[in-house]
């Protein structure tokens, strides 16, 4: 089952934030991986990636950089800022709330997964 | 960079990436990369295929993953707008700001320039009207008057700066006596023409070709190149003033001449028949005319008392004189007439409205220029469209001109006693600011002439009780017992009478307070640096005795 709707929509940077944590990639990359962590459960529309990327940008939560592959491909690179980290920090907490909360009203069923 | 590699993926994408950069509508380094951007996506996703038809196949794919292509285009351009630097965010809001406000002040000027003016009535005809009221031909003064200019012929070099006729050398009196020979017929003619009862000059209609009257004028205002009505009126009339002048000199020199012989009778009457020639003038044509026309009566004033002060005048010629001088002037009407120049502003009214919208017409640009507001307002109300309407305009106007001719009968002295200045009328545009200035001059020029004449009439009564009684009188008020004024002379600069000092039986000293409303004793009136001027701002105006110049 995937979320392409506006529930992805919500906690799409924050994935996209958590991602780019763990190392710098291009918008190409960046839909595989969110796949490929997901078991394919979450997929970021190719439609909603780039204006996701450019707004984080315009937010300087990330930073990019135009790289030359081996292959000799032109990519832009997208890495996490300092800032884009803490706002990271701050979203997973509210994320963590909202687990919370939402495991009380459904029995736990969030903590069993 | 904008188009990169494009061979290495299909055409269908390649449309694609065009079409979503198309929609993007942003600047040309963003775009290509952006494109750059995409297409190395594609080439990724593409990488794994195979076979071409593979490729297409994924391709398409893809593509229906990326969505409609607008609103991805319209996705990315809004993202990229908030990536600009703060500074260049504050320039483009400036700039808009900017621009906003020229379209707001382009939007407010345009509005005085739709629309057009309807002109009904032709201000030259009227104002012939006017001029005229009503009166024969026959009893016009003016052409006789320009016949007489036209008989003037040319003047020796420097004759107006020879000095009195006694005083001149052999070869300035020969020169002075064969110029008045030679146009003793134009002399002759003027002293016809003066015997006149009115003046009134004919304006010359704008040139224009066939048509109505409102398309006459418009299409003359064509030929004009949007010069004033009044302009024009006033370069019909500005050659001609000086032969006025000229003719009005010539005269002088023959009242000296005259004075000279010992001739007091011609002497006055050529002294008189200048007077007259400047009461004529100042008639109720243009401002400029009758402001002529009072500093030609002013000369013939001089002159009047110059032949008073330089030959013996016997009793009957003084009683004449005194009797033709009263006779001139209409003392208890405004000795300016105003009525030309508001007929010029009725036309500017009407050149400068529309006949549409609230108050009988909309402003357009002449008219807002100069009753728009002064001169801060001005540009307020231009702003917040708060242009006063045709109706409006024609109040303040009439409520002008009524001030203007209540002004005109309060005397200098009463001005500054009781505060009343021309300045305390509605002064609140362009347009008043402009013309208060020349009335203020005009209308100083009366005020001296008034007080000039009553000095003149006054000069000649103390004559006549001279040549009755053989002495001075005591005081100003004998006249009136003697029955040779009917009142006290009148200064208008004081309080009172024209100040009369007896300093022996012969001899007197007759002044006006002038200009600094103060009585300095008969002290000659002086200008700032202290030159003696007769109507200098400092200082008594005196009369009598004669100050020869």
């Amino acid at each position: 089952m995937k979320f392409e709707s506006q529930l992805l929509k919500g906690i799409a940077p924050v994935v996209v934030l958590e991602i780019l944590s763990r190392g710098q990639m291009y918008g190409y990359e960046l839909c595989q991986t969110i796949e490929t962590r997901s078991n394919d459960v979450l997929s970021l529309g190719k439609g909603t990636l780039y204006p996701l990327l450019y707004n984080l940008e315009a937010k300087k939560l990330v930073s990019t950089e135009w790289q030359t592959a081996e292959s000799g491909r032109k990519r832009r690179y997208y890495s996490i800022t300092s800032k884009g980290k803490r706002e990271l920090a701050k979203q997973k907490d509210q994320l963590q709330h909202l687990v919370t909360g939402l495991d009380l009203i459904f029995g736990g069923v969030f903590s069993l997964a | 960079m904008e188009k990169k590699d494009i061979n290495s993926i299909p055409a269908i994408v390649q449309e694609t990436i065009d079409f979503v950069i198309k929609k993007m509508r942003y600047r040309k380094k963003v775009r290509a990369d952006v494109r750059a951007e995409l297409e190395a996506h594609f080439e990724d996703a593409l990488a794994d295929c195979g076979t071409g038809e593979e490729q297409r196949d994924r391709a398409k794919q893809l593509i229906e993953e990326f969505g409609d292509g607008k609103v991805l285009g319209m996705l990315i351009r809004r993202a990229k707008k908030r990536c600009r630097p703060v500074w260049a965010r504050l320039m483009i809001r400036t700039c808009q700001m900017a621009g906003l406000c020229v379209l707001y002040f382009i939007f407010c000027l345009s509005r005085l320039y739709i629309g057009s003016p309807t002109i009904k009535v032709d201000t030259i005809a009227q104002l012939n009207e006017v001029v005229k009221q009503g009166h024969e031909d026959s009893l016009n003064a003016l052409p006789g008057i320009e016949q007489a200019i036209a008989l003037l012929g040319p003047s020796p070099k420097d004759l107006w700066l020879y000095p009195l006729y006694r005083d001149m050398n052999d070869m300035q009196r020969q020169n002075v006596e064969t110029y008045l020979t030679q146009n003793q017929s134009a002399l002759d003619q003027l002293r016809l023409a003066v015997q006149k009862d009115h003046y009134w000059r004919q304006y010359d209609p704008v040139p224009v070709g066939l048509g109505d009257t409102g398309a006459k004028i418009m299409s003359a205002r064509r030929l004009l190149k949007n010069v004033e009505l009044s302009t024009y009126l006033v370069e019909q009339v500005m050659p001609k003033l000086p032969k006025y002048r000229e003719l009005s000199f010539a005269m002088k020199r023959q009242m000296q001449w005259h004075c000279a012989q010992g001739k007091a009778g011609p002497a006055l009457a050529d002294a008189l028949a200048i007077t007259r020639l400047g009461q004529l003038v100042t008639g109720k044509g243009l401002l400029i005319e009758q402001l002529m026309g009072v500093a030609i009566s002013s000369l013939g004033n001089a002159s009047v008392l110059f032949v008073l002060h330089d030959v013996d005048v016997n009793e009957r010629v003084l009683t004449e004189a005194y009797s033709a001088l009263e006779d001139l002037f209409e003392w208890d009407d405004p000795w300016l007439d105003l009525m030309a120049e508001k007929a010029l502003v009725m036309d500017m009214i009407q050149s400068g409205f529309t006949d549409d919208g609230q108050g009988n017409g909309r402003a357009l640009a002449p008219a807002v220029f100069f009753w728009g507001g002064f001169p801060g307002d001005w540009w307020k109300n231009l702003l917040l469209l708060n242009y006063p309407d045709r109706k409006q305009v024609v109040e303040h106007i009439d409520g002008l001109y009524e001030d203007l001719c209540q002004w005109q009968t309060v005397t200098p002295w009463e001005c500054q006693n009781q505060g009343y200045a021309l300045s305390n009328t509605e002064i609140s545009t362009i347009y008043t600011e402009m013309i208060k200035p020349s009335l203020e001059r005009v209308g100083d020029q009366a005020w001296r002439l008034k007080t000039h004449i009553q000095a003149t009439l006054t000069v000649i009564a103390i004559k006549r009780y001279q040549t009755r009684h053989g002495v001075l009188p005591e005081t100003l008020k004998a006249l009136v017992t003697e029955g040779l004024m009917k009142t006290l002379p009148r200064d208008f600069y004081s309080d009172g009478p024209l100040t009369y000092q007896r300093k022996s039986d012969t001899d007197f000293v007759l002044y006006s307070w002038g200009e600094d409303l103060r009585d300095d004793g008969g002290v000659l009136a002086t200008n700032a640096k202290g030159e003696i001027r007769k109507y200098g701002s400092q200082g008594d105006w005196v009369f009598w005795p004669v100050q020869e110049r």
